[in-house]
């Protein structure tokens, strides 16, 4: 017996020893090699899951009887099942066989666990979300459901499905991202539906109108501030129709900038601005475009097939994979649902039975309040003060731990009986907010699929759906179209208003109850033949005066859809799709006139002359090609800089009027608002228009050339950008030209990552018609063909024709194109 | 015979990786070196655990998406795409020949593998 020399078996040793480290440790960013770059069950095998088999069979436990899916040439799965919670089982499995990185990482989101499969750089932002309350009312919510309940019941069957899935993958077949984070998946529980839908409610229902009328009461007085961020919208487009044939301009005037409101400023050094964002902290950032849903309906009368019409045009954040998913739901005789379903929730949210169709808008209605509590120990307080006693505070411990197992924090949570206290730059506040009380959403969304009328499914949701509150529109195959703003909206005392900090001291400070549902702001078979809303103010404030929400998101998406339908006696499915990407604006078409005007009578002023006669060039759509909106833009920025001059500070958080506001001043061109403070001289409306108009031409030529420049083009200057839900580079899609620009029935301003999330058309008839698209495809492999193949018609505004099999036979074999076969599992689980 | 037992360990690489992952390369090359007790044996096991992830990218390389996933891989590194498929293999025979090398840098080299050596 030989030996080699040992040298050389040390060095191999060595040698042996990193790699094997390499392999087994995640270095720096990298996965562990060793499973990674394993060409059977690593990142390599994702090239052989990247299309669904064409046939494919699976076995769910408790499912009752064999449900048999199948995908249409548009990856859509129908799903005939014989039970409906077997139908909820196989909605789970194909959810979680296209999307389940993306389901687990919403609900992670909202359960404020994401350091658990991303690791500590998650943390701040699990901190904030469990901070929140929200995974804690979640927790409370799940124990307080009656598990005899339906709602119980389908999310327990859509969990199994989901599960079912999950015990399928070997680490070969689990997703790209999955073997990026060197990450196997979590089984899904039940409260991880509730972590979903925390989760868009802290998408959808979160505000901090406190804030920006604070800020603005300390800058330049209290009744400047009421005036620039009004409890109702100047322009008045109400989705409650209010009898007009037009928007009406309320021609209230508006206070100068006053002196700053002494009681503003100490309270802001109280609770400084700041404390106020890192309370909203756990929401998704929004930027400008954030807001830009859309819905509206059309009566047999006024469409040319004499059937109802309803589009849908929900504006989300763009991801990949989208947000949507689009399913069919059939159990003969019992259910039979089109839409889409968002991974995670158990049904389908957006969507259309044989009878009834429906969509929603966000209402933007104050929903959450904030209280300054006064405690018993600053650093660690155990108890607060309410009506001259001490209460104690609830407390709960939260650990965070890393993919390991490792706890990388503790914290110690507090909660008065009012929802979760923070302290945050030394004052302590709770709040309180009607998504941690959320009760019966699943149950709502239930009903809804099962409604066979419009004004069924109103009500079905307006006893079960309180949060986050939705501008819920439905049509039905009688004709009728109904909306109503649905949700449950806190009475509040003294002044009724939800946009000042309250004093936590005092239990009368505290919500008085709930309006009841005949006060909702909602109409059904109105006269004027159509329903539009548009985020914009719900009320006509003539009619309803009571506080349900300010700082209104702007009317001009809204008026501009109502024009559309106005003009429109014999609506097509067609035009409801043109109207989605419609470039026209009702902003442009305000402000463009008068801006000509000015600048027609400019003298001495050359280049603010030359701008207006660019400008007075332009039709005022924002299609792609056209060169002018460039400008439009640039002057409106740069004059909501210089008009606003006495708001602004150094502070990130600069409470800056909408363009609303702006428009009401137009109307007063001695205010002074017009007046730049930082010079001596008095500057009045069209002085200070002349002038922007200039400065955006000088900057604009520097930057993109002369106005026949091609990068004047509006498909050089905007596009939709939609990253992947894990900003991976490769897996997202930038850069996209779309059509549409500040305040368009689709809106593209900001950083593009906000827009049309599923486009929905539905014509009421029997039987049904529909057409739609997402951003995206239903695949979440970044490898399939699926994963964003109706982003080129998405763009363009196309929608796709959907099918609507109601049995197997139903789908033409052409367009049948992947099986699945589900059965059930025998034995124990 | 030495080459029969080099398809041998091929063969186990494949179904080892397959059914194990990625430490059965290092596990089978030391079992393999150990049954061998031969100088040759790192290279060997080095080489068959090299052909085997070959193999079994070859046969992923039949599905469409597998180009896409190279470009993919190669912009989230940040290199040729290739260059992940060159060190996914460079560590299989790593992994194996450094096993092999280190099982008979510790049971030794059989005399008959020595007389072998010396004729070869």
């Amino acid at each position: 017996m030989t030996r080699p020399s040992i040298a050389g078996t040390i060095a191999a040793a060595a040698l042996l020893a990193a790699v094997s480290y390499a392999s087994v440790r995640p270095v720096g960013p990298l996965p562990a090699l060793g499973p990674f770059l394993d060409p059977a069950n690593g990142v390599w095998s994702s090239a052989g899951i990247a299309e669904l088999p064409v046939d494919a069979s699976a076995s769910i436990f408790g499912l009752e009887r064999q449900t048999r899916v199948v995908y249409d040439d548009r990856a859509v799965p129908h799903i005939f099942a014989t039970t409906v919670r077997d139908a909820y089982r196989a909605l789970g499995f194909v959810v979680a066989r296209d999307r389940l990185f993306q389901l687990e990482l919403s609900t992670r989101a909202g359960a404020g666990t994401l350091t658990e499969l991303v690791g500590d750089r998650a943390l701040p932002t699990d901190r904030d979300t469990r901070a929140s309350g929200m995974p804690a009312s979640a927790t409370e919510r799940l124990a307080r459901l009656d598990t005899a309940s339906s709602a119980y019941r389908l999310a327990s069957a859509y969990v199994d499905g989901v599960n079912a899935y999950v015990a399928t993958l070997a680490p070969r077949d689990v997703a790209i991202e999955y073997k990026l984070l060197g990450r196997m998946p979590k089984p899904m529980e039940i409260v991880d539906i509730f972590h979903l839908l925390n989760r868009m409610g802290a998408t959808l229902a979160t505000s901090s109108d406190e804030l920006t009328h604070l800020e603005a009461s300390a800058r330049v007085g209290r009744a400047a501030a009421d005036a620039l961020f009004p409890m109702h919208a100047s322009i008045v487009e109400p989705i409650q129709p209010n009898g007009g044939s037009a928007a009406r301009f309320e021609s209230s005037s508006i206070p100068g900038p006053g002196a700053p409101d002494p009681s503003a400023i100490s309270m802001l050094r109280a609770t400084p601005s700041s404390a106020f964002s890192r309370l909203t902290a756990f929401a998704p950032v929004r930027g400008d475009d954030a807001v830009g849903s859309n819905n509206w309906a059309v009566a047999p009368s006024r469409s040319a097939s004499r059937h109802a019409l309803l589009a849908g045009d929900p504006h989300l954040e763009l991801t990949l994979p989208s947000i949507w998913y689009e399913a069919h739901l059939v159990v003969r005789d019992t259910l039979d649902v089109y839409g889409v379903t968002i991974p995670g929730a158990p049904g389908i949210i957006i969507g259309f039975t044989p009878a009834v169709a429906w969509t929603f808008t966000n209402t933007g209605a104050d929903v959450m309040d904030y209280y300054a509590e006064t405690v018993d120990v600053a650093d660690a307080p155990t108890r607060y003060q309410l009506d001259g006693e001490w209460r104690s505070l609830t407390l709960r411990v939260e650990a965070y731990h890393d993919q390991s197992g490792t706890i990388l924090a503790i914290d110690t949570l507090r909660f008065t009986h009012r929802g979760p206290m923070r302290r945050v730059d030394g004052q302590w506040l709770s709040v309180r907010w009607t998504v941690l009380e959320s009760m019966r959403i699943l149950e709502g969304f239930d009903a809804a699929s099962r409604a066979t009328t419009a004004a069924a499914m109103l009500d079905a949701m307006a006893t079960l759906y309180d949060s986050p509150a939705q501008n819920m529109l439905a049509a039905d195959t009688s004709g009728t179209i109904g909306i109503r703003s649905t949700g449950r909206y806190p009475l509040r005392p003294f002044d009724g208003r939800g946009d000042v900090l309250r004093d936590g001291r005092f239990s009368a400070q505290d919500w008085t109850g709930s309006w009841p549902v005949s006060d909702y702001p909602q109409a059904i078979r109105p006269a004027q033949g159509f329903l539009v809303s548009a985020n914009q103010e719900p009320f006509d404030p003539r009619q309803q005066q009571r506080y349900f929400g300010a700082n209104w998101e702007r009317p001009w998406r809204a008026m501009q859809i109502n024009r559309l339908l106005r003009a429109d006696s014999a609506v097509t499915p067609d035009a409801m799709r043109r109207m989605q990407t419609d470039p026209g604006s009702a902003r442009a078409d305000l402000f463009v006139p008068a801006l000509v005007n000015v600048a027609r009578a400019s003298v001495g002023n050359p280049k603010a002359a030359q701008a207006g006669a660019l400008l007075a060039e332009w039709d005022r759509r924002y299609t792609r090609e056209n060169r002018r909106a460039v400008l439009f833009e640039e002057v409106m920025r740069q004059l909501s800089i210089h008009l606003w001059d006495e708001l602004r500070t150094d502070s990130a958080d600069n409470p800056i009027p909408s363009d609303m506001i702006t428009a009401a001043l137009l109307r007063d061109s001695a205010s002074a608002w017009w007046d730049n403070h930082f010079t001596p001289a008095v500057e009045r409306r069209d002085a200070l228009l002349r002038s922007v108009m200039a400065s955006a031409l000088d900057s604009l030529i520097a930057k993109r050339g002369q106005p026949t420049d091609d990068r004047w083009r509006w498909d050089r200057v905007r596009f939709a950008n939609i990253l992947h839900l894990l900003r991976v580079a490769p897996f997202s899609r930038r850069d996209i030209p779309v059509q549409g620009g500040g305040a368009t029935v689709w809106p593209s301003t900001g950083d593009g990552r906000h827009g049309p999330s599923w486009r929905m058309v539905v014509e009421l008839s029997s039987p049904r018609r529909a057409w739609a698209t997402y951003p995206g495809g239903q695949s979440g492999n970044p490898l399939s063909t699926r994963y964003d193949d109706r982003l080129a018609s998405w763009r363009v505004g196309a929608l796709d024709t959907l099918r609507l099999p109601s049995t197997i036979e139903q789908l033409p074999a052409g367009q049948r194109k992947a099986y699945l076969v589900l059965t059930p599992t025998r034995g124990a689980r | 015979m030495r080459y029969l037992l080099v398809l041998l360990c091929l063969s186990l690489m494949l179904a080892g990786t397959w059914f194990a992952g990625w430490v059965a390369v290092p596990v089978i090359a030391a079992a393999y070196a150990l049954a061998r007790r031969d100088v040759r044996a790192p290279r060997e096991a080095g080489v068959a655990a090299l052909v085997a992830w070959v193999l079994l990218l070859i046969r992923l390389n039949q599905h469409p998406a597998f180009t896409a996933l190279l470009d993919q891989l190669g912009q989230i590194f940040p290199v040729p795409g290739i260059a992940v498929v060159a060190l996914s293999l460079g560590s299989a025979y790593v992994l194996a020949a450094c096993a092999a090398r280190v099982v008979i840098g510790v049971v030794g080299i059989n005399a008959v593998a020595v007389r072998k050596l010396g004729a070869d």
